[in-house]
């Protein structure tokens, strides 16, 4: 079982919530996917518009819900999003997320380490989303971090681990869960990860942008068990010891 | 969560059954993955490794010299005092033995000195018995500027320190602290340490996080093989490491693998480490941890000593005295063990060249380290 | 004066004076437990909503929940 802080997850898939063309269809995926723990976004309402309600029925459906910071470009506005977030939602749990780099979306290190200070202090549980940089997840954990969430690709790339050389020290590192968050664009990167060892990984647009949502989210959930138990069965190694391309000196002879 | 809580929450009964029935499908998994991995290492260990040595070894080697490349690091012993408040039954300083005590003035200091840089040495390590009155802190302090005068990395073997006493020194210039543990076995280290400081086992567990905590560049982990059974103490001395890589990640690490030889009249090994449990140690090791640095002292003789460099020994002493003023006036009476490898530097440089090592004699400059606020 | 002068979610909106925050939400028609509000810059807690009035000039923000990744 996946414990974050105090709480613990049975499912290791979570979800977005963004990108889905109706809150019914998301609500269905969220329930087909499984997954215990969904992201929202805070936002200045449009006071004229009508407003869609997708908290209520979230609420009811019992899932936990960890707010994010998206929007924020730097550290004082990522807390004060934090700070909202708690209020209207009664959770200190925050995803943290600063990009000011409005094309790809990357995540500012140095202001996510800024903010991720102040928020442990103010008594928030803290995931920060962050390139998947094994010194500033270190750094996130000693500031007291609840998980990291290092990314695979650019959100919404659909490219998949193209981090992985560098999530593998992450997660060889961490003492804290290590969450794949954004570029996951099939079940079999998600299930990748999780055989690396990943604790959870976080998907959206690959579920929400598919043909069928619902169909997807199963096929998701199916693929992160499967990479679980696979990294907990052990996978055989790739072997190298036994093939080696030319002779060699011998090099305990002398003990015989 | 200290790493003394670590070790008493350890189920180690159940560990070191485990470790004697590891396979050889075990061994085989460990030798395609073993970087990080404790059940790796512990198969590596393990009785079942032994017949695939020489893969470890193979395997071993290319890992060294791909990290470190074909040097071996040059460092010296310099024995500041072999004074000591501790009884310790395999060793030469331990408080009841008859022997000359001294302890090094600074002139005396200078002369030490002068000998060693004229061999070409740029790395010192620094020797202590351990005696917190006559050879403490404020000694330490009186001594350490004069010696990273000359030295560039300057490391030290004494006593456990505070962390706060760890810290003054490092504000001194030191470099590295070597803290052996002897066994990780509390009921053995017991019966080995009966008087003295030294008999605080917990005391002495916690110290490499006291190191880490002051800012030194370098902690030293060693056991001494033979006391207790050599295959579990080096496994939980791998634990020991990997705890201290995990929480102090600032930090270089080595280990040494001092061995308890039998001889008449000391104290007889419960598990003698053989050659071949030597080789095992250094190559398991090696797949566990590529970065880690061994160091190799001229307790072991020297035709064995020319095998283990390519296998993952990273640095080595040559030319050693283990007797404080033994490189001005060498006696004999006075040494901490007996030194197997009595080679002069020069010969021993021939030897590693001889197979392709380049030996480094300094590969560290403070310059502008440690200097920002 | 009667009434004084707010920018409400970038909007200017006019409300009679000593309203306090929890009376200007209400006459939104905003459901109050789906909402959080920063008042010149600064977080202002649910529960101080009905004891903080509103002042002549108050750059007034609300901020609800959307769907986010």
């Amino acid at each position: 079982m996946l414990t974050i802080a105090d709480i613990q997850f049975e499912s290791r898939l979570f979800s977005g919530t963004g990108k889905f063309c109706s809150s019914k269809i998301m609500l269905a995926a969220i329930e087909a996917g499984g997954s215990q723990l969904v992201t929202l976004a805070m936002k200045r309402l449009d006071l004229t518009a009508k407003r869609d309600d997708i908290l209520t029925p979230l609420l009811a459906s019992g899932v936990k819900l960890l707010p994010n910071t998206a929007g924020a470009r730097n550290a004082h506005e990522a807390v004060m999003v934090a700070q909202l977030a708690r209020d209207v939602l009664g959770t200190s749990w925050i995803k943290l997320e600063i990009h000011p780099d409005p094309k790809y979306l990357l995540p500012d290190p140095i202001e996510t380490l800024k903010a991720a200070q102040q928020l442990c202090d103010k008594g928030f549980v803290v995931l920060p989303y962050v390139h998947a940089d094994p010194v500033l997840c270190r750094r996130l954990e000693e500031v007291g971090c609840a998980a990291v969430m290092p990314l695979g690709s650019p959100i919404g790339s659909n490219q998949g681990l193209a981090t992985q050389t560098f999530l593998k020290i992450i997660i060889e590192q961490a003492k804290v869960p290590v969450i794949i968050d954004a570029g996951i664009g099939a079940p079999s990167q998600a299930m990748q990860a999780m055989e690396m060892g990943a604790d959870a990984v976080l998907v959206n647009t690959a579920i929400a942008s598919s043909r069928d949502p619902v169909m997807m989210a199963r096929s998701f959930a199916i693929a992160v068990k499967a990479g679980r138990d696979a990294y907990q069965a052990g996978l055989g190694g790739v072997s190298e010891h036994a093939s080696h391309t030319s002779p060699q000196t011998p090099l305990t002879e002398f003990l015989e | 969560m200290s790493f003394v809580d670590y070790l008493q929450a350890l189920p180690t009964e159940r560990l070191k059954l485990a470790q004697y029935s590891a396979t050889s499908a075990d061994v085989e998994r460990a030798l395609s993955s073993c970087e990080g991995s404790l059940s790796g290492l512990m198969a590596l260990l393990s009785p079942a490794a032994e017949p695939y040595l020489e893969s470890m070894a193979q395997r071993a080697a290319q890992l060294t010299r791909q990290r470190f490349g074909a040097t071996i690091g040059m460092y010296l012993p310099l024995y500041l005092s072999n004074l000591c408040a501790n009884e310790c039954d395999y060793c030469g300083f331990s408080m009841g033995n008859k022997l000359k005590r001294k302890r090094l003035n600074l002139e005396e200091l200078r002369q030490e000195i002068a000998i060693i840089k004229r061999r070409g040495f740029d790395s010192l390590l620094l020797v202590s018995g351990e005696h917190e009155t006559k050879v403490g802190i404020d000694y330490f302090v009186s001594m350490l500027p004069e010696v990273k005068r000359h030295f560039s990395f300057v490391a030290m073997e004494v006593q456990p320190l505070s962390e706060d006493g760890y810290r003054c020194l490092v504000s001194h210039g030191l470099d590295a602290v070597m803290l052996y543990q002897e066994t990780y076995n509390p009921q053995v280290y017991r019966q080995h340490h009966t008087r003295g400081n030294k008999q605080d086992f917990a005391y002495r567990l916690a110290s490499a996080e006291r190191i880490a905590r002051a800012g030194v560049d370098k902690i030293g982990l060693g056991v001494l093989f033979g006391l207790d059974d050599w295959r579990f103490d080096a496994l939980l001395m791998g634990h020991h490491l990997h705890y201290l890589e995990h929480q102090h990640w600032r930090s270089r690490y080595s280990i040494s693998l001092p061995r308890l030889r039998p001889c008449t009249g000391g104290v007889q090994p419960k598990v003698a480490l053989s050659d071949k449990g030597l080789v095992q140690i250094i190559c398991a090791f090696r797949l566990f941890n590529p970065q880690l640095e061994i160091s190799l002292s001229t307790r072991e003789p020297a035709a064995l000593r020319d095998h283990l460099y390519r296998l993952g020994i990273t640095h080595i002493s040559a030319g050693s005295s283990t007797e404080p003023g033994g490189y001005a006036h060498p006696q004999t009476q006075l040494d901490q063990f007996e030194i197997a490898d009595n080679r002069s530097v020069e010969q021993v440089v021939d030897a590693l060249k001889a197979q392709g090592l380049t030996p480094v004699w300094k590969d560290w400059e403070a310059g502008w380290i440690n200097q920002s606020p | 004066m009667d009434e004084i002068n707010l920018m409400l979610n970038g909007e200017p909106v006019t409300v009679a004076n000593r309203t306090n925050v929890q009376q200007l939400l209400l006459a939104q028609k905003i459901q109050l437990d789906r909402v959080a509000v920063v008042c010149g810059g600064d977080v202002v807690p649910k529960s101080m909503w009905s004891s903080t009035l509103c002042e002549e000039g108050n750059v007034i923000e609300i901020f609800g929940v959307v769907a986010g990744g």
